[in-house]
């Protein structure tokens, strides 16, 4: 499971199209999308060596 | 109104709104079925599946299958095949070690890989990730590795649900033998089916036993064992579960409810739902509405 570090997190409404986007625009994959606590998270690397992670939070609640 | 997406690798997308349909003669390939809002039957030879939004019917390749819609409002349903190399690979990307996989990626098995045909409760990741699909399915986005990744995700947590929703609960049964442990699953998961397609009518004891072809202290014994809690409370859980959604999605009255998730008194939902969620539907309902805006 991927776990979430002191990166810079931002939140997306949906991880998986933000993924795909990131990649198609050259941003290095560090870790493929991964079910975490708080919901859908994937990490990225940008040109300056910046990483950073997308998260699509959820609540697993029931409701 | 149908709406179909064949995408290159023959995975295929299907959506239909429809207050009155009915399709024999169907075979299926490896699908996972869904309901948005009221509920498709699915007969598969003398079983009668009603898939309501709280589920998912898995389908088998090579299942022989009709489905039918019919209701006063109209029903979207959406479904989704998996072409039978890309559940293969899936498969065994999943199952085989990765020395195997790097020494020999394209083999192909003789024979797809079966999975049991039942309902599957639609909720968490998975449930999240369908209504994504289902969004960029409504969308026509034409970007087919983004819908693949999609189709490759809710696979990766059916398997999840499957090992803990039938794997986990065939360990739970006491039993020594596991040619024993598994019928009794398989007929456990008869009288689950059977609930959850007919929570919505005056079910008894004896039908969800007949149904699943054990006596009625067997199956209280084994039911408990494998879903810890009593042929009754699952039944009610399933009421107060289909009633949470229509208080949600709905403007129809309490009482009206109350007689639509099978409750013969609305007095007696009412206390059990206030019993379990501590607060009555009413209320329930006001605080979905505040969330909601």
């Amino acid at each position: 499971m991927l776990v979430l570090t002191k990166d810079p997190i931002i939140i997306t409404q949906d991880c998986l199209k933000d993924y795909h986007e990131l990649m198609q625009q050259g941003f290095e994959v560090i870790a493929k999308p991964d079910y975490t606590e708080q919901g859908l998270a994937a990490s990225f690397c940008d040109q300056q060596g910046i990483r950073f992670t997308v998260l699509e939070k959820r609540s697993y609640r029931e409701e | 109104m149908k709406t179909i997406q064949v995408l290159q690798n023959n995975n295929k997308l299907y959506s239909e709104t429809a207050s009155d349909a009915f399709y024999a003669n169907q075979v299926s390939e490896f699908s996972i079925h869904l309901v948005f809002n009221g509920s498709e039957t699915y007969q598969i030879g003398k079983r009668a599946l009603n898939v309501f939004p709280e589920n998912f019917l898995v389908l088998n390749e090579g299942t022989e299958y009709s489905r039918k819609i019919d209701s006063i409002n109209p029903v979207t349903t959406f479904s989704t095949y998996f072409s039978r190399a890309f559940i293969e690979d899936f498969h065994r990307t999943m199952s085989v070690s990765q020395i195997e996989l790097l020494d020999d990626p394209f083999n192909t098995p003789d024979a797809a890989p079966q999975f049991t045909e039942c309902l599957y409760p639609f909720t968490g990741d998975l449930k999240y990730n369908f209504l994504h699909l289902k969004q960029h399915f409504d969308e026509r986005v034409g970007n087919e590795l983004l819908i693949n990744e999609y189709l490759y995700h809710c696979l990766l947590l059916y398997y999840k649900v499957y090992k803990k929703d039938l794997l986990a609960r065939c360990n739970r049964l006491q039993f020594l033998s596991p040619q024993t442990k598994t019928e009794i699953l398989r007929r456990l998961t008869l009288a689950k089916d059977f609930i959850l397609s007919n929570f919505d009518k005056p079910i008894s004891l004896e039908d969800i036993s007949k149904e699943a072809c054990l006596s009625v202290n067997h199956l209280l014994r084994t039911f408990a064992q494998a879903y810890n809690c009593s042929p009754h409370q699952f039944l009610m859980e399933a009421r107060l579960s289909h009633s949470r959604f229509l208080l949600q999605t709905s403007a129809m009255p309490v009482n009206e409810i109350s007689g639509m998730v099978g409750f013969q008194c609305p007095s007696s939902y009412i206390r059990l739902f206030r019993r379990t969620f501590k607060m009555t539907p009413g209320s329930y309902r006001k605080t979905r509405l505040k969330i909601a805006v």
